[in-house]
């Protein structure tokens, strides 16, 4: 059974082909010019395919996060190692104050 | 340039995408961005929209060019079905959006201002302007199948590929489209 929207002979098939022409010169007269299109997606992939150093610090959350642990840990050592200097210790805390407040100060 | 000249260049294309030639996207949008964005405006009403999809639609071919089987689907058949699927989920969003009231329906005559070209003559803009509403008229796939065979250029089968039917579907989807257009708009030939 033939399909009563299909086009029947040459002539309606080169008349469709007409239409469909004049039709795509009508749409793409809007729309020709493509380089900024291309201008466009080319600078979106350049922002894509940045170094990996610039992403991290776009995200800068972990290494934050390991500075501080990094922090923590050095800060319980000291605590802990203190008794093993017994009173030269207190000595060296007091050294290393005085020195930050002198180096601060000046 | 014939359909078959411009295949072959699209797969040689294709080849130099995924060892990542960017040359290569360039040229390919020099092939396929004026209907796609065509194709996009009509679909979504909005050129800035339109705009930014056809811009996903490249991002999208260079992301996945690797993934890209010339066994299964012509190139043009490939970045055209990318370009309706990136239209559809827009659009989606869009109707998602304005259901909870975070968008506001576009103003027409503003978008029409917006559209590349907007110095045209009054007639030719008039013209243009009935031939839009005539093609948002038509149901969704026949302006589908319209677009790709006038904008982009594609033959029945690369359409029926994009748009997942069978050609003779793709077919009637061009004929019943050509109808309902003629019936708005005239013979747009017989100038």
């Amino acid at each position: 059974m033939t399909d009563p929207t299909l086009p029947k002979n040459p002539a309606d098939r080169e008349q469709d082909h007409r239409f469909d022409a004049a039709l795509g010169a009508l749409l793409r007269a809007e729309a020709e010019d493509i380089s900024p299109l291309a201008a466009a997606v080319m600078a979106r992939l350049s922002a894509h395919s940045a170094p990996h150093r610039s992403r991290a610090w776009l995200s800068p959350a972990p290494l934050a996060a390991g500075f501080g642990g990094l922090m923590a840990a050095a800060a319980a050592l000291g605590y802990i190692g203190l008794p093993l200097f017994g009173t030269a210790g207190d000595d060296i805390v007091l050294t290393a104050a005085l020195g930050g407040l002198m180096a601060g100060g000046f | 340039v014939t359909g078959d000249d411009r295949a072959d260049e699209a797969l040689g294309l294709m080849s130099a995408l995924a060892a990542g030639d960017r040359s290569a996207l360039a040229r390919l949008i020099s092939l396929y961005g004026t209907g796609i964005r065509v194709f996009a405006t009509h679909q979504l009403g909005d050129a800035a929209e339109a705009e930014d999809v056809s811009q996903e639609v490249f991002l999208r071919v260079w992301s996945e060019a690797r993934r890209y089987d010339p066994a299964r689907a012509a190139v043009s058949t490939w970045v055209w079905r990318i370009a309706a699927n990136l239209c559809a989920d827009r659009r989606r969003r869009r109707m998602v959006r304005r259901f909870l009231g975070l968008d506001s329906p576009p103003d027409a005559a503003l978008a029409a201002d917006d559209a590349p070209g907007a110095e045209r003559i009054v007639a030719g803009r008039q013209r243009m302007e009935l031939l839009t509403a005539a093609l948002a008229a038509l149901p969704d796939r026949q302006r589908k199948a319209l677009l790709m065979r006038t904008a982009g250029g594609l033959g029945t089968s690369e359409i029926a590929g994009a748009l997942g039917l069978s050609v003779g579907a793709a077919e009637q989807l061009l004929v019943r489209g050509r109808t309902a257009l003629r019936r708005t708009m005239g013979d747009i030939d017989d100038d």
